[in-house]
């Protein structure tokens, strides 16, 4: 790792990036797991990567996770890369179906998380601009609001109703219906 | 811009000078109820760690359905300013809401009751009533017409006065119109409203804006059938104008009666009348009209446009079925004075209300109430044997044109009455949540 840069070694640990979370733990990424990160693939344009890239906004036990994802999804795009090219249509297309399915399986149980670590990874995806993840943390919050009220929505997400009771029964007046 | 609106905003002074035809001190009344757009007027303390833009992302994947963007919006001042101000983004899909607006009876008008909820599908109107509605909406106002997110509604009929008011529900803003009074005041009248997107096709003088409009009465003189038209960026009344080539048999005029406007042309299918122009608001002239023989939109049938502008008549037959033909391409309104509906219509289709809403296997009486042209949503109601504990009860549904789907709609509140004349209004998403923001003048209405 430390030694990353040092003559013929250089081409193999140039794919690696080493990021670091905020409670300065270290973590070893290909290049391509990294650059899912919108975010971290400015930074490897733009060369500022030397030396590991510290990430202060998110925490070791949640860039575990984030980099779990992205460890997935990377496969999952190299193997949708490599499949077109070298599959037939037919072979293709099943290969493609089941690794959808696994890839959805993955996703579900990424998901079985409690709300505070549902939220980090959002902030997370959001802050490394993660498109796949942001959207797939986000439709879980968006999921979880359907049909409830705003009561349960606050209890669920731990928000603080600063609505003045006027304002909260102006709304309810106006828009009764979506109430019933 | 709109000069015309801002000057009308600005006072009563340079309005009234539009209003040279009409004298002085006649200009238009607006009274606002903005809300506060951007940031909220008080401070948001939800305690939610999520930033304004994740929490738009997560909206905007909860849009689907209006009835859980609203309830978001009454979780917290964040949720409800982020509702309210990011319409746009968070409707990737453009929707448009249909409410129902239950006119008040006339029988009911002449007790002074209170007001009666004037639509069903729920109060955008409570802003308004809450707001002045003791002054507009009091038991002897009613809803004349409405079209594309504009109402106009009469207030406080007298015999020798009528004061129309048009409103924009989703904005609470209302003009009130200069009221028409003595020799002006018409008899008994109807009346349509013309969006900024129906003025295109008619030649008009003057400048126009997106938000300009038209209201359009016509009613009988003594020997002619007189039209007269209020002009948003005159900010006034024009001169009655003398209809040519057609005649209102004033009878008729006493119920209410809806219109399509359609290519320029302004048609009551009830009245069997429709103008060919609009009167013009500078200069007394003659417009022309014209009389269809045939009886369009009894209760059994109804004219509706859809929402590419083609026309589609609806029509109950039997029991329980509802058969839909489409006027051919090219087809206008020029044709209906035949009085036919064979040869130009085509592209039939017939649908069993029981087999997609089992209730319906019987009804009585299915009454079809409103065309929306903008969603292409019939909207009728019918009387179901044995439904309800009172039996023959009156229910309400819909029906879509694009997907033949039949919805129930409920009613609100425990009204039981039966349903009088109703007048649909429709409005776009967007706008609606963008009126759930925070108020200028704080939660009560400064009037």
């Amino acid at each position: 790792m430390a030694s990353a840069g040092s003559g013929d070694e250089k081409a193999a640990a140039a794919a690696m990036i080493t990021l670091i979370s905020s409670d300065n733990e270290k973590f070893e990424v290909t290049e391509a797991t990294a650059t899912l990160s919108q975010t971290i693939r400015h930074m490897i344009e733009d060369g500022c990567t030397d030396g590991g890239v510290p990430l202060p906004n998110v925490t070791s036990k949640i860039l575990a996770r984030v980099i779990e994802y992205c460890k997935k999804h990377a496969t999952a795009a190299a193997g949708e890369e490599g499949s077109s090219s070298s599959f037939s249509d037919a072979a293709f297309l099943e290969v493609d179906r089941a690794f959808l399915e696994e890839l959805e399986e993955f996703d579900d149980a990424f998901l079985e998380v409690d709300r505070a670590t549902l939220f980090d990874l959002i902030l997370a995806a959001n802050y490394l601009d993660i498109k796949g993840l942001l959207n797939l943390t986000c439709q879980k919050v968006a999921d979880s609001v359907k049909g409830k009220t705003p009561e349960q929505i606050r209890e669920m997400y731990n928000i603080v109703n600063d609505l003045t009771p006027e304002e909260e029964a102006e709304i309810r007046r106006e828009t009764q219906w979506a109430f019933e | 811009m709109s000069p015309a609106i801002r000057r009308r905003r600005l006072g009563s002074a340079a309005g009234a000078a539009a209003a040279t035809s009409m004298g002085s001190g006649l200009s238009v009344r607006r009274t606002s109820m903005k809300r506060a757009r951007a940031a909220g007027l008080h401070a948001e303390a939800d305690g939610l760690c999520l930033d304004d833009e994740v929490l738009v992302t997560i909206l905007s994947l909860v849009s689907g359905n209006t009835a859980d963007l609203v309830r978001c919006a009454a979780a917290c001042r964040r949720l409800r300013r982020l509702v309210s101000t990011n319409a746009a983004i968070i409707c990737s899909h453009p929707k448009r809401l249909i409410r129902f607006f239950h006119l008040n009876d006339m029988a009911a008008t002449s007790t002074a009751a209170p007001p009666r909820p004037l639509w069903l599908g729920q109060p955008l109107f409570g802003g308004l009533v809450r707001g002045f509605g003791h002054r507009m909406f009091n038991a002897s106002s009613r809803v004349v017409a409405s079209r594309d997110g504009l109402l106009a509604a009469e207030i406080c009929r007298r015999r020798t006065v009528l004061r129309l008011c048009v409103c924009h529900p989703a904005t609470g803003e209302a003009d009130h119109l200069p009221p028409l009074r003595g020799r002006d005041c018409p008899g008994p009248y109807a009346c349509a409203l013309l969006a900024a997107d129906d003025l295109l096709h008619f030649q008009q003088d003057g400048t126009r804006s997106a938000a300009s409009y038209r209201l359009l009465l016509v009613y009988s003189r003594r020997s002619f059938t007189a039209a007269r038209c209020f002009s948003s960026d005159a900010g006034s009344w024009g001169p009655e104008a003398r209809v040519s080539g057609a005649r209102v048999a004033s009878a008729l005029l006493h119920a209410t009666h809806t219109a399509i406007v359609h290519r320029g042309v302004v048609f009551w299918p009830r009245l069997r009348f429709a103008l060919l122009a609009l009167p013009a608001v500078n200069a007394t002239v003659v417009v022309n009209g014209l009389t269809t023989p045939f009886l369009y939109g009894q209760d059994k049938s109804m004219l509706g446009l859809m929402p590419d502008g083609k026309l589609c008549w609806a029509e109950v037959i039997g029991r329980d079925k509802i058969s839909v033909s489409f006027r051919s391409h090219g087809g206008d309104m020029f044709c209906l004075h035949d009085g036919t509906l064979n040869g130009c219509w085509g592209r039939y289709w017939t649908i069993n209300l029981a087999n997609s809403m089992p209730e319906l296997s019987a009804a009585t009486s299915v009454t079809l109430r409103w065309f929306y042209e903008k969603s292409s949503t019939l909207f009728f109601t019918a009387s179901c044997i044995g439904h309800g504990d009172d039996g023959g009860e009156e229910c309400c549904y819909t029906l879509n044109f694009s997907t033949h789907e039949i919805d129930k709609v409920l009613r609100n509140g425990d009204n039981d009455e039966p349903w009088g004349d109703m007048y649909g209004y429709e409005l776009d998403r967007e706008k609606f949540l963008g009126s759930l923001g925070e108020r200028d003048g704080g939660t009560q209405g400064s009037f």
